[in-house]
């Protein structure tokens, strides 16, 4: 071998048995073996394929969905080592400290010790009830604001005005992660995405009435009254939907195969005898009959629509997480886009001003009537709900956050500050 | 044993960060990456990468939504669902706290994902300090060849890339098991004489033959990199 002695041979012979090793068993290469390397091509080239049938025998594992409420702990992790790093010295912040990252399931292991105690969890507690730590869905509820938190313990507050005047915990297998809620009389639905399930919670006083297991996970929810005292449909992240307290009786509006979007949402509206639903994967409206549950229609409107809100005279705005706002005719067709900055994906309507949230950082105004576009920069707005008296609730999560009221013009009008319990 | 209908497998999701491709973009862009490398989604990588240096969470959420799925997948095969559940943020905390470990220019992300997620996961797995994935206190090992390819050389990749599969497609399943064993899930020549009942020498020759099966159809699709020359592959068989 022209260049290369027996001893040379055996010498990378030997090297390439231990990359073989190391690269299987996923270890590092000792420096010994680095500084082979650099000096011979052949034992070089040997590593490469090596790591690239690697890296081919990983790409061929099928993917899997992971549970949606990870990828907002991730964020919420990603957040929060942020915050610290942007605190602390120099020095400290070439390798954070490892229990950081793994805060999320410290909290999820306080939420299972908290759950042991699940009587004394669910007894509100009025003299400590002064924070709301990392708020994210806020709901318009009889008499006040009921902000839910994904704090690890799946803490409720109630406010009357800007006070807190309850708080409990509701706990969980897993650290609740709201995503939704809405109001039905003096109910209040709260869709936990971690846990995959549905609280009915009562406001006066403020407890837990009851948890609605949704197994293939809650997408969106939505609240109708009527003679015989309201119904909740949901929409699972699967595709189903169906009625609170009717398991036996769903359909599904998906068609693909495709996996769900983690972390995403979708909108349920009942408005002039249709269920509207959103199908975010596809770019679908779909209207079904609220009593059998039947797909009477689709419409293919694109995008990612998110979320739906009634308006006045029977049209629905829908919300498009690409960018769009969207108003539709009462057979789900659009009849009038807004392009919209960002990827938003929470709506609130009062008359003829739109709010919408974008978690990355933004809250926009949409005039319905003049098309005017006004962008006001929150820090991680999470949830908007329009209140009664014109105004809308925002929830801010982070360590920043807190709720905030705002007139249609965007001016506060009082803000209780978030903080850590 | 794995299929290799890999274009059939929806491994990536639109990003909710930016807009989902029309289909035929869809399509165009994997035959892209079939043929003749991922030139766009280098430049993709490129600016994540950027913003994710930049402290911009968005850009996690991106990274979160595009290779999440492949990389649960990977650690839900090699652990279990609540132990990858764990690992798989892991994963994602640590790129976003140590951005500067990934170049785009040596390798793509989801690539750079897949491989730091398999090092955590056997790492784990054998919780042992002689395991070192991909990062150590001195600094980032990167997973892939040092010398950085740059465009050209990444496009010549993603070809010899899709020539591994095609040579891994043409194994026997017992050959192709044994390489998974070692090579996916950091099992032991040992460990796969046991597990699959066959002697150690066996393992290590079926190994031998596949690592000799891949050179020999890079080498015959023009892609084998310098390196072992005809008298050096003479020499490894």
């Amino acid at each position: 071998m022209a260049g290369m002695n027996e001893n040379d041979a055996q010498h990378c012979e030997m090297v390439q048995q231990q990359l073989e090793e190391r690269v299987g068993l996923g270890q590092s290469l000792t420096p010994e073996l680095r500084a082979h390397l650099a000096g011979c091509p052949g034992c070089h080239a040997h590593l490469t394929l090596l790591r690239e049938l690697e890296a081919a025998l990983l790409e061929d594992v099928p993917p899997m969905q992971p549970p949606a409420h990870l990828k907002t702990q991730v964020l919420s992790a990603a957040r929060q080592t942020r915050i610290q790093t942007q605190t602390v010295a120099p020095a400290a912040q070439a390798r954070p400290h490892a229990a950081r990252r793994w805060w999320p399931l410290m909290l999820g292991a306080a939420a299972v010790s908290g759950l042991l105690a699940f009587g004394a969890l669910l007894t509100p507690s009025r003299g400590t009830a002064a924070a709301l730590p990392d708020p994210a869905v806020v709901v318009a509820a009889a008499g006040g604001l009921l902000v839910a938190s994904n704090d690890g313990g799946g803490t409720l507050n109630l406010l009357r005005g800007d006070q807190v005047t309850a708080s409990l915990r509701s706990g969980g297998a897993q650290p609740a992660w709201f995503t939704q809620g809405v109001r039905l009389g003096d109910r209040v639905y709260l869709a936990d995405a971690a846990n995959d399930r549905v609280l009915e919670v009562g406001t006066g006083p403020l407890r837990v009435v009851r948890s609605y297991p949704v197994p293939d996970g809650v997408a969106g929810l939505t609240a109708s009254s009527d003679a015989d005292g309201g119904r909740v449909y949901f929409k699972t992240v699967r595709g189903s939907v169906g009625r609170l307290g009717d398991p036996q009786h769903q359909i599904t509006v998906a068609r693909e195969d495709g996996m769900p979007l983690a972390d995403v949402m979708d909108g349920v509206l009942l408005s002039g005898g249709r269920l509207f639903v959103t199908h975010h994967l596809t770019g679908e409206i779909c209207l079904l009959d609220p009593e059998t549950l039947n797909v009477v229609g689709r419409v293919v409107v694109g995008g990612a629509p998110v979320d739906l809100a009634p308006e006045a005279g029977g049209t629905v705005l829908a919300l498009d997480a690409a960018g769009r706002l969207l108003r539709l005719n009462a057979g789900g067709e659009v009849i009038r886009s807004w392009p919209l900055p960002g990827h938003p994906d929470k709506l609130g309507v009062n008359g003829s001003v739109a709010l919408v949230t974008d978690r990355a950082g933004q809250l926009t105004r949409i005039d319905l009537v003049s098309g005017e576009i006004q962008p006001m920069p929150l820090t991680h707005p999470m949830d908007v709900v329009a209140l009664s008296d014109g105004t809308f609730a925002v929830a801010e999560g982070g360590g920043g956050g807190g709720v905030r009221v705002l007139d249609e013009t965007l001016k506060t009008s009082w803000k209780r500050q978030g903080g850590k319990r | 044993m794995l299929d290799m209908t890999w274009l059939a497998v929806p491994d990536s999701r639109f990003s909710l960060r930016s807009p989902p491709p029309a289909a035929a973009e869809q399509d165009e862009s994997r035959l892209q990456a079939a043929q003749a490398g991922p030139p766009k989604t280098q430049e993709a990588d490129a600016a994540l990468a950027l913003r994710l240096r930049q402290r911009d969470e968005a850009a996690l959420s991106e990274v979160y939504d595009q290779h999440s799925g492949a990389v649960f997948g990977v650690l839900n095969r090699l652990l279990g669902d609540a132990a990858a559940q764990e690992v798989l943020q892991d994963v994602f905390l640590r790129l976003w706290e140590r951005p500067e470990s990934y170049d785009p220019a040596r390798a793509g992300l989801k690539t750079f994902l897949l491989v730091m997620a398999r090092s955590r996961a056997l790492d784990r797995l054998r919780a042992t300090k002689a395991t070192l994935p991909l990062f150590t206190e001195e600094g980032a090992e990167l997973p892939l060849p040092d010398s950085g390819p740059g465009p050209v050389a990444r496009s010549e990749d993603a070809q010899r890339r899709e020539q591994i599969r095609a040579a891994l497609s043409q194994l026997s399943a017992a050959h192709r098991e044994t390489v998974e064993r070692a090579y996916l899930a950091g099992e032991s020549r040992e460990e796969i004489s046991g597990a699959m009942n066959v002697p150690v020498g066996t393992v290590k020759s079926r190994l031998n033959y596949a690592l000799k099966h891949l050179r020999v159809v890079l080498e015959s699709a023009g892609l084998e990199k310098a390196g072992p020359g005809k008298e050096v592959e003479t020499w490894l068989e």
